[in-house]
């Protein structure tokens, strides 16, 4: 094979399987939440006004069905059987595709009515990837590049969904877009107990939008954000941001927390905090199968090893 | 490095401790290719229409911080003469829904009759409505703070014919 540059080593950098399993779980059960709790406003749509329907450009390139109550809820029930089933792991190439189809169809039909979010971008994509991985088993922290492809993708779309928010704020909204009053309607419209204060203290809503707009404007280096640690202290700052959000304006991007929590080390926390305490650490899940020095994913690999790889070989090694 | 022993690979697992070929790679490198220029094209020049590869346009637009902040609810009056909150939830829509609607509401009434339609469809329990009311409430904005003057003005009315 030819040497990899940089940029496609970044793209491909491995993952421990374990952490695909993991989030295969955590990604298809949050489909129950969803369609259930947190985005019911899409199967209201079996029972909408059908006067307010507004095809995307993409239902009528495709022919979709305008909704009705039979095609609404007979998607409701596949996506949710085939996100049950593909929870479990069973089949993930067949199971997953199937949700994430089911799942971006029925986001078109939420989307169908006037009102159009980008909330789940990322948890778009991480449905659209997860499937491309192949099984994936609970503890095998053997590394994957097709894991890494699939990781890598929902963490740039992570990125964007910052970053192309603030250009989109550029392109409507202009460059003053922060010293305008956008946060100020939000807190009229939908603000809690947290927010409503703010409204009677000077710029202080306008010092808000001039941070939100630095910070989204910066996103991009989150992409920086590589090692366990820095992983850690990154989610953990998204997820506060998502988490303020609601407090204040009741808004959360709860598809996007839950692609957020795909950037979680989690195959690597059992080394890292053994490491923090100066231990060697050995194993995976016990009774589960370990990388190696002498396993092909750490030893085949001449060209393209990367910092995090080598970490891992050195924490492996006997 | 040295390879001291040989640890079963489950063949299931296709690349498990492989590389990727280079035609699985340069699937990869095309699909992502095709979703970022999806997404950049809507970013730049699209509309909502496109979703999934729209702008991400929430809380994009520019509030004047002395202009007005607008919202907009239903209410209708019952077979009883009772007026009660008609919320957007009760017929299957967000709020956000409506408010993107309302130019149509104001010259189509059919959107109206068609929203008391639904009400009296998704809420068996309740008296059906006679009259619909799209009300707006106008928030004055001074310096971009609140200052609690408000007014609510009935913007379109749909009556039982």
């Amino acid at each position: 094979m030819t040497e990899r540059g940089p940029l496609l080593r970044w793209f491909l950098s491995p993952v421990p399987l374990h952490r695909v399993a993991l989030m295969r779980v955590v990604a298809y059960l949050f489909i129950l939440i969803d369609v259930f709790l947190t985005t019911t406003y899409v199967a209201a749509k079996a029972t909408a006004p059908s006067e307010f329907y507004r095809p995307l450009a993409i239902s009528q390139l495709l022919h979709l069905p305008v909704p009705t109550y039979g095609y609404v809820t007979t998607l409701q029930w596949i996506l949710v059987v085939a996100a049950l089933i593909a929870a479990t792991g069973w089949q993930p190439r067949w199971t997953g595709s199937i949700v994430a189809i089911c799942y971006l169809l029925w986001m078109i039909i939420g989307m169908s009515y006037g009102k159009v979010d980008h909330d789940r971008y990322a948890y778009l994509i991480l449905l659209f990837v997860l499937p491309t991985i192949g099984p994936a088993k609970l503890g095998d922290r053997r590394l994957s590049e097709r894991a890494g492809w699939a990781f890598q993708m929902v963490f740039l779309a992570i990125m964007l969904t910052y970053f192309l928010s603030s250009v989109a704020k550029l392109r409507f909204g202009g460059i003053d877009w922060p010293t305008g009053a956008t946060i100020t309607r939000a807190v009229v419209r939908r603000g809690t107990f947290f927010s409503h204060w703010m409204l009677s203290v000077p710029y202080m809503l306008v010092i808000v939008q001039f941070v939100m707009m630095a910070c989204e404007l910066l996103s991009p280096l989150m992409l920086l954000c590589r090692s366990a640690k820095a992983r850690m202290l990154l989610v953990t700052g998204l997820l506060l941001f998502h988490i303020g959000t609601y407090a204040t304006l009741t808004i959360i991007f709860l598809p996007h927390c839950i692609a957020i929590l795909s950037l979680l080390p989690w195959g690597d926390v059992r080394c890292t905090w053994a490491q923090m305490r100066g231990h060697r650490a050995r194993g995976g899940a016990a009774g589960q199968p370990v990388t190696v020095s002498g396993d092909p994913s750490i030893d085949d690999r001449g060209d393209g090893t990367d910092d995090r790889q080598r970490d891992q070989q050195t924490e492996n090694a006997p | 490095m040295t390879t001291t022993d040989t640890p079963d690979i489950d063949d299931r697992v296709a690349d498990a401790g492989r590389p990727l070929g280079a035609t699985s790679v340069g699937i990869r490198v095309v699909a992502t290719l095709v979703v970022l220029a999806a997404t950049l094209f809507g970013t730049f020049f699209g509309s909502d229409t496109d979703f999934p590869a729209g702008p991400f346009r929430m809380y994009a637009t520019r509030n004047d911080p002395n202009g007005i902040v607008n919202s907009l609810r239903l209410e209708g009056v019952n077979t009883g003469g009772i007026r009660v909150p008609v919320s957007a939830g009760s017929v299957g829509l967000r709020r956000a829904d409506l408010e993107g609607s309302l130019p149509k509401m104001k010259t189509d009434p059919a959107l109206l009759a068609d929203i008391a339609a639904r009400y009296a469809k998704n809420n068996p329990t309740k008296s059906s409505l006679v009259q619909i009311d799209v009300v707006i409430r106008d928030t004055t904005l001074h310096n971009g703070l609140e200052t609690k003057k408000y007014v609510d003005k009935i913007v379109a009315t749909w009556k039982m014919p």
